[in-house]
């Protein structure tokens, strides 16, 4: 079965690691990082996954900004089988990440989400402060990475203000979640979980009996996670196999060919 | 595309959507609600249903509610291993909060074939692992080499490795699971199970984060490894996807699924 990943990490964090227990739960423990994508590939490779959508962790822990820069310099994270994703701030306040700007870059390059980061920044995810973008963003069908690390309200809020946005739900942890993802799934149909952390007793199952199987992405949240727990979560999961290759890679390529970047 | 990982087993998962070869052994189960997670089974028949798609063959259990529901100590688990002889296997759980009402039937342990051991949680019932009310339970446990699976965090001023090692140095014959392996400090964890061969990590959650199984049959070997899940939190599929697509041999694979609980087993001495 062909395997997309649509959420795997390059580079070193400067602690490694902070792991998400849950929001606001987090515990620093050791893991073996991708310091660059042939590490990624490597790791891929024995794990059998065919793609992955990918980020530098420098978008988080350095800077937006320069996370960026440092990513797109190697085009080798986000060409062949990798994908790349960009990193956003408020354009009010960081003009270099105005609507435009951030959409020529994706273009240019060939990206396929955004990411925000906004407890990291110090911003609201709203449209208050962030309107321009994530207007754009739902017109355009481009994806928005959102971590509820530091908590689902911000996630709960931006969805009430932009029903439309699409959203992939990543790095929340392993205790269950299913009180927060329920109703965000049945009331926004563009939101997306990734299966990355998403051990769950039958989680997959019950989730797909409950919303279908288009509405779940195959990701490892690499290397907060390794490959083979969510490889095997997906593979052993009692549901059809064409619900299957939905999580696997349809859903995900669904999203790429959905994007409308060019202006 | 095809994995690289060329083991057995994971040939075998990827053509059955499970282990058939192998019968796992889990080391570190509930059963039950409990707060703060969402599960979508959680009762003892539901989880013997999944474990049989799965082919977990028996679990070493301490349910929620003989951790948390002081009122009636040890009464689910004593439930549980009379409906499943042989697949449940019972932990005697312990809060030093209310020992009279736990201790006073700590006589079961010995008398009923299912329970292997006990389960402390230092860290929920807030009272340090190496405390004075302990000392009764960790007696019998070491005078009967009886598992004892303790909660293991790092930082915790209640179980962490520090706290294990003082209670370890006194104990020799009892058999130590630390479970979780002690997040946040598991290098220190990995050291002890390196150092003491009555110590034994415990994979449960901890199996997830990237080469971290690597580094403990690395620095331990993975004679001193044991699979956990946390079920009903957590679902075992996740975990053995975890051991083995890792980096290691499937003679380490075997010994972590089920060989070394296998072990464990045969050192318990009731009659002793």
């Amino acid at each position: 079965m062909k395997l997309i990943d649509c959420n795997a990490c390059i580079g070193y964090d400067t602690v490694n690691r902070r792991i998400v227990n849950h929001e606001n739960y987090p515990v620093y423990e050791r893991v073996k990082q991708a310091k660059d994508a042939a590490e990624l590939l490597a790791e891929m490779d024995f794990n059998g996954i065919d793609e992955a959508v990918t980020y530098e962790q420098s978008m988080f822990d350095l800077s937006p900004d320069a996370g960026n820069k440092r990513f797109l310099a190697d085009t080798g994270n986000y060409t062949g089988r990798l994908r790349g994703t960009i990193a956003m701030l408020p354009s009010l306040s960081d003009s270099a990440f105005a609507t435009e700007n951030l959409l020529d870059i994706m273009q240019k390059h060939g990206l396929v989400g955004v990411r925000a980061y906004p407890e990291r920044n110090r911003y609201f995810l709203d449209r208050l402060t962030c309107g321009d973008v994530l207007d754009a963003l739902c017109e355009r069908g481009v994806p928005l990475y959102l971590t509820p690390m530091e908590g689902w309200a911000p996630i709960f809020e931006v969805m009430k203000q932009f029903p439309s946005l699409t959203v992939i739900v990543y790095n929340y942890g392993l205790w269950g979640s299913d009180r927060y993802f329920y109703p965000l799934v049945r009331n926004y149909k563009n939101l997306y979980v990734d299966t990355g952390d998403f051990q769950e007793l039958n989680g997959i199952r019950a989730f797909v009996n409950k919303f279908g199987s288009e509405r779940m992405l195959f990701g490892t949240n690499f290397p907060m996670d390794n490959m083979g727990g969510p490889v095997a979560t997906l593979l052993g999961c009692r549901i059809g196999a064409e619900e299957k290759e939905n999580i696997a890679h349809k859903n995900i390529e669904k999203l790429f060919n959905r994007m409308r970047l060019a202006r | 595309m095809e994995a690289l990982n060329r083991s057995a087993y994971v040939k075998d998962f990827i053509a059955n959507g499970k282990l058939t070869a192998i019968r796992v052994v889990d080391c570190h189960t509930h059963m039950d609600g409990v707060y703060g997670t969402s599960m979508p089974i959680s009762d003892i028949d539901g989880c013997m249903r999944l474990m049989e798609e799965e082919n977990v063959g028996s679990i070493w259990c301490a349910p929620h509610g003989d951790l948390f529901y002081p009122l009636t100590p040890n009464a689910d688990i004593e439930n549980y291993m009379a409906k499943y002889p042989g697949r449940v296997r019972g932990y005697f759980s312990y809060n030093p909060n209310y020992g009279e009402l736990y201790g006073k039937n700590l006589q079961h342990v010995l008398e009923l074939p299912g329970y292997i051991g006990l389960k402390l949680l230092p860290e929920y019932h807030r009272y340090a692992l190496d405390g004075e009310a302990y000392r009764e339970m960790l007696e019998f446990a070491d005078r009967h080499s009886l598992v004892v699976l303790v909660h293991t965090w790092g930082g915790s001023a209640y179980n962490s490795p520090a706290q294990v090692q003082n209670v370890i140095k006194k104990y020799r014959n009892l058999q130590m699971i630390m479970g979780h392996s002690a997040p946040g400090e598991c290098e220190a964890a990995i050291n002890l199970a390196a150092k003491y061969d009555n110590v034994y990590l415990d994979l449960c959650d901890i199996h997830r984060n990237n080469g971290m199984i690597e580094r403990m049959v690395e620095r331990a070997g993975s004679t001193r490894i044991l699979f956990g899940t946390d079920m009903p939190w957590y679902d075992p599929v996740y975990a053995i996807g975890s051991v083995i697509f890792s980096h290691i041999t499937d003679t380490d694979r075997e010994n972590i699924l089920f060989r070394n609980a296998e072990t464990i087993l045969t050192k318990i001495r009731k009659q002793g």
